[in-house]
């Protein structure tokens, strides 16, 4: 079934940038290595190691601090890496983003068309992940984020990858923790705990595990740190499973 | 006489059936052109190559075909590629070419691209299998 395309997000450490993009791709390479040998009468083909590329383009719209412009110039070429995600049909959790886990701006172009608006394109260019979305939205409250956990289709075995888009905080945060939990049933029952994300300040943060990971994924918060309430979004990768 | 496209192509990579995932698909079977032109001859004269395919897809996207493909790009098989086979034509007029997965012989997608044409449009994506080795035609 065709998925809208406006149902994609677009995160950018801890700012959703989705509302100032019309445009974007997430391009993953894996170059094709020519392994040609004598006594074999067809090209013979292995393929190299993987890269990926996520390109946007949006509006400019003024100098105002979360907008694309000092945003996007604050890392272009930046030596301190951030967080890049793009989430496809956010209609629901469960569905799969793309992250590059550590990335800078490569490329800022303002474009002034006669008869358009003035635009701003710009390119990601790092080792991209794949994982699904877990969680998106307010959390008010300790306990599970969601209802379920989300449906991985199958356990891992290799270790895998979480991300947290911290958006806002209400309040003040002190250490608010969030756990990243897997489980055998979606009601997350003796869910196993793979890392946790410690923050007391909105931003993008990263945690990666090895080993065993359940088929059901869910992040539980368990501490607000003080907070009234805080705006995350939640991407885990499972390796093997997810990409 | 003349074949329609629709229900008569179907793409089967690493035993899934992708053909509802696809809006547009060649099968680009290429033989190097080994220019052997030399002072005696009387024009630019050719000899054939070693043979070499390519698959570029694409169509709406959707999870399923994510599934396969996002997966695939990002881990690449390592040691046996994926088997790929592609039945050409209706039943009964049937051209299938099948590259069995080995360590010298399948596909793999070495393209994967998501993106927006506009952002009232669908989502939609576009990739390339790259073949190795001859298929077995039949």
């Amino acid at each position: 079934m065709a998925v809208p395309a406006y149902a994609t997000r677009i995160m950018l450490d801890q700012y959703d940038v989705s509302a100032d993009n019309r445009q974007v791709s997430v391009e993953l390479m894996a170059e094709a290595l020519d392994v040609s040998a004598f006594q074999t009468a067809a090209r013979l083909l292995s393929p190299g190691a993987p890269s990926g590329k996520i390109a946007t383009s949006g509006y400019w719209s003024g100098t105002a601090v979360t907008g694309l412009d000092p945003l996007l110039y604050a890392r272009l070429g930046a030596a301190t890496n951030g967080i890049v995600s793009v989430l496809f049909d956010t209609r629901a959790t469960g569905n799969p983003a793309y992250v590059q886990q550590s990335t800078w701006n490569g490329s800022a172009k303002i474009g002034a068309p006669i008869k358009d608006v003035i635009t701003l394109d710009a390119e990601w260019q790092a080792f991209t992940n794949r994982g699904l979305s877990v969680a998106h939205g307010t959390v008010a409250g300790t306990g599970g984020i969601g209802a379920t956990g989300v449906d991985f289709a199958t356990a891992g075995t290799l270790g895998g990858f979480a991300v947290c888009h911290v958006r806002s905080i209400s309040g003040t945060a002190t250490g608010a923790t969030i756990a990243l939990q897997s489980s055998a049933a979606g009601a997350m029952t003796s869910p196993t705990t793979h890392g946790t994300f410690t923050f007391s300040a909105v931003g993008a943060y990263l945690i990666t595990w090895s080993g065993a990971t359940g088929r059901y994924i869910r992040p539980n918060c368990t501490s607000l740190g003080g907070a009234t309430n805080f705006g995350v979004t939640i991407i885990a990768g499972v390796t093997g499973v997810t990409g | 006489m003349p074949v329609r496209a629709l229900g008569n192509d179907v793409h089967t990579y690493n035993a899934t059936n992708i053909t509802a995932y696809l809006d547009q698909a060649s099968l680009d079977m290429l033989v190097e052109a080994l220019d052997v032109t030399n002072l005696a001859s009387s024009g630019m004269t050719y000899t054939p190559g070693v043979f070499g395919a390519e698959v570029p897809i694409g169509g709406a996207w959707d999870i399923a075909i994510d599934n396969v493909f996002g997966a695939d790009t990002i881990t690449p098989p390592t040691t046996t590629l994926r088997t790929y086979v592609r039945q050409v034509g209706p039943s009964g007029n049937r051209a299938t070419y099948t590259w069995t997965g080995s360590a010298t012989v399948g596909a793999f997608i070495s393209e994967y691209k998501i993106f927006t044409d506009k952002v009232t449009g669908i989502l939609k994506w576009s990739g390339k299998l790259t073949i190795s080795g001859s298929p077995v035609r039949s």
